[in-house]
């Protein structure tokens, strides 16, 4: 649950929070959104794929830390962040935008896990201006919502062009039981390479080449999140 | 050298003109190596009849073809998810009689038939709630997908419910800007033949001039200008056997923009016929169909009212009823000489089981997929459409007649008649016959594409308690496998009912978001 109040110096005067990187609470869920301006970086450790947001429909990019329910195979011990990477969708918490009478107010959600009272750092301080914590949240948060609407064009070029297809990751257990992951989507290389000359001026100018280079690229890193699975379960594999 | 067939004239628009167009063009293409060039004639004075607001699973393959997207058809034709349809007050009359005739087979149904195991064991709950898990997703308001789903793709096999007049201009509107029909706004006003072969040469118009085409699909609806008034193709009368022939139609918005949308049409038996009911996402179609021969208009007319009222509707004062003549029956001949009826110009029989739009489509199909190369291979091909069709109808005709021929009802003169074995096609009562010993299967059947399935038959004979021969006994290996399935459909139904979103949730999320192709 949630719980979002547009943020003041009084009522918020002695919250505290904690740094994402220092908290396993900060993802409950197995997978979570990542932006263009992340995939280069991201695309050394991890595979991208593409999924439908269930509400919507709608694709977004997603780095998957599991594949279970809220399996999470990089939080070793269930402690701390094996990846060195925070995606922004992560280290923008416990913060957001909100749109409330037109006008866009910075929040924060009281019930996120990062808020406290005793440990992390203020975000006021004593006269009641904002501290370093703060202001780097706010250019996080800033970031988070420009590379939200990158990403929306994005995936709405791609969508366009047919660009994406359906994966289905399947791998065996030495004892015959199987895992099979489906909903998530990648490029399609064919279509891709059988663009015109003008839809591929249309995705250079945008820059939307080196994406799509960048999420193929990813796709490497495939083996390595299978083989973290099967190293949790113990189990050999054959793929 | 025989004459090549390369000019396809549809004369009357419609969804009858507009289906039959857009399959034929989008198969045979410019620059494809069976392109042929097609020209539909629609009269501006004409207004569609607009009749056929429910549609077969068909339609999904049929639009997917033409390169339609699901979301733009389901946002322009006020579309809605049908997932099949509920009879009421059919069997008993009672108010709580009702069964489903839904759209997914029978559970196991692809290994083995499960009906007799129902039969002897499971009598109390309904053959389709326990074999089909698509009852409780009707009776629950759910809609067959998910947003995430991709567009023309089904959680629980579905078809739709439209406004038939939108879906003509959209369709017209397809036609035109994607695949190249050359378009002609006029009325016609003769047909010219050859002399001596009597085939059709062109069509006169008011203004556009003569027509000329080596192939003319008639889609005039009632009118029947060419395979009727120019060819004279007798019209087999079919009131014996079916003697609804009167329909009242009404549109009822909703109390609400949050009431629930019916994903099935409701269809409940009246004193000489039968309502129905279709919710569309803006407003309900509703219509009575009735015997002339049974009911004057003024009662039938207060049926639909009580109707109305019994279902939410307070206020009746100032609704539009639209009253429509039906002339249940089809053509003797659909193809004769280079001219082929299509839509009300072949026929046209109460819309029970949504059968006009499905009977559009296949016709549109054989004409597309049959292509005559030229005038001799048409003669061939027109022949084995007569077959087909003439079966098609028949099979129609049979499935109707079950729905009556099956009620317990006797309550008025109309059920005493039409229940009676005097006016049922020896065809039925032969299969009815045998279906006291075995249920319902594929050999009952000639053809591979059957209008309906054996499964339909069965969802219907069950649902109004019709009783097959049970056997002795079954073998354990039986018993594990219907349990089995008896288990997978209650899994379903508790999955499906957990995960899907209601029909009007869906809706509206496509109009906000649409379907992803994949």
């Amino acid at each position: 649950m949630s719980n979002i109040s547009v943020i003041n110096n009084k009522e918020h005067h002695l919250i505290k929070v904690i740094e994402p990187k220092n908290s396993s609470a900060v993802i409950c869920k197995n997978n979570v959104v990542v932006y263009p301006v992340e995939y280069q970086y991201l695309a050394q450790f991890q595979p991208i794929f593409f999924t439908k947001d269930t509400s919507t429909g709608q694709f977004k990019s997603i780095v998957i830390y599991g594949f279970e329910k809220d399996e999470n195979l990089y939080l070793q011990h269930n402690s701390f962040w094996e990846p060195l990477y925070l995606p922004l969708e992560l280290i923008k918490q416990p913060f957001s935008y909100a749109s409330i009478n037109n006008q866009t107010s910075l929040c924060i959600d009281l019930d996120n896990p990062l808020v406290s009272k005793n440990e992390g750092n203020r975000i006021f301080d004593k006269q009641g201006e904002q501290t370093k914590t703060l202001s780097r949240a706010i250019s996080i948060v800033n970031e988070h919502k420009n590379q939200q609407a990158l990403l929306e064009d994005f995936v709405n070029v791609i969508v366009s062009l047919d660009l994406l297809e359906p994966c289905v990751i399947t791998a065996e257990y030495a004892d015959k039981t199987s895992l099979k992951v489906n909903g998530l989507y990648i490029i399609n290389r064919e279509r891709l390479a059988s663009l015109t000359d003008q839809q591929y001026a249309e995705l250079d100018a945008k820059q939307y080449n080196k994406l799509l280079k960048t999420l193929l690229d990813s796709e490497q890193q495939l083996s390595v999140l299978v083989e973290k699975k099967i190293n949790a379960n113990d189990k050999l594999a054959v793929k | 050298m025989s004459k090549l067939c390369k000019d396809i004239v549809i004369v009357g628009g419609g969804s009858a003109g507009w289906i039959t167009a857009g399959v034929i063009a989008s198969k045979h293409k410019k620059g494809s190596s069976s392109h042929v060039n097609v020209t539909l004639i629609e009269s501006p004075d004409i207004k569609p009849i607009g009749v056929g607001e429910g549609t077969w699973p068909t339609m999904r393959n049929t639009l997917r073809k033409m390169g339609i997207s699901e979301t733009e058809f389901m946002r322009e034709c006020d579309v809605s998810f049908k997932q099949g349809a509920k009879f009421a007050q059919w069997v008993t009359g009672k108010k709580d009689d009702f069964y489903y005739h839904p759209l997914v087979l029978p559970e196991g149904f692809s290994k083995s038939d499960l009906s007799q195991y129902w039969s002897s064991n499971m009598r109390s709950q309904s053959f389709s709630k326990s074999l089909c898990f698509q009852e409780d997703i009707c009776e629950n308001n759910l809609a067959p997908k998910a947003i995430t789903t991709p567009e023309y793709i089904a959680v629980a096999n579905y078809a739709y419910h439209l406004n038939s007049s939108k879906f003509s201009a959209f369709l017209k509107k397809h036609c035109i800007e994607k695949l190249g029909i050359t378009f002609i706004s006029d009325n016609v006003t003769g047909v010219n033949s050859d002399r001596k072969s009597d085939d059709i040469l062109s069509v006169t118009t008011e203004s556009s001039g003569n027509i000329s085409g080596d192939l003319f699909v008639d889609c005039t609806g009632f009118s029947s200008l060419i395979i009727d008034k120019h060819y004279k193709v007798p019209f087999i009368d079919k009131n014996e056997i079916l003697p609804i022939d009167r329909a009242i139609a009404v549109q009822i918005p909703y109390a609400d923009e949050d009431e629930n949308i019916a994903s099935h049409t409701i269809s409940t038996a009246q004193s000489a016929g039968w309502v129905w009911d279709i919710g569309l996402p803006n407003r309900r179609g509703i219509g009575h169909v009735y015997s002339s021969k049974y009911n004057d208009e003024e009662t039938a007319t207060k049926e639909l009212i009580d109707y109305l009222k019994a279902t939410g509707t307070a206020n009746t004062d100032n609704l539009t009823f639209r009253h429509i003549n039906i002339r249940p029956g089809h053509r003797e001949k659909f193809w004769v000489n280079n001219c082929v009826a299509v839509g009300l110009s072949a026929g046209f029989l109460e819309p029970l089981e949504a059968s006009a739009l499905v009977l559009i489509e296949l016709s549109a199909a054989m004409i597309s997929e049959q292509m005559p190369k030229n005038r001799e291979a048409m003669t061939i091909i027109a022949k084995r459409f007569n077959n087909l069709f003439a079966y098609r109808w028949a099979r129609i005709i049979d499935f109707l007649k079950l729905h009556y021929v099956l009620s317990k009802r006797r309550d008025t003169s109309f059920w005493c008649d039409v229940t009676s074995a005097d006016n049922t096609p020896e065809s039925l009562k032969e299969l009815l016959a045998l279906w006291k010993f075995q249920p319902p299967w594929i050999y009952d059947f000639d053809h591979a594409e059957e209008v309906f399935p054996a499964a339909s038959y069965q969802y219907v004979l069950y649902g109004m308690g019709f009783e097959t021969a049970k056997p002795e006994a079954f073998s354990q290996e039986e018993v594990m496998f219907a349990e089995q399935q008896l288990n997978n459909n209650k899994k379903n139904i508790t999955k499906l009912i957990h995960n899907l979103p209601t029909n009007r949730e869906l809706i509206n999320k496509v109009k906000q978001y649409g379907f992803q192709k994949v």
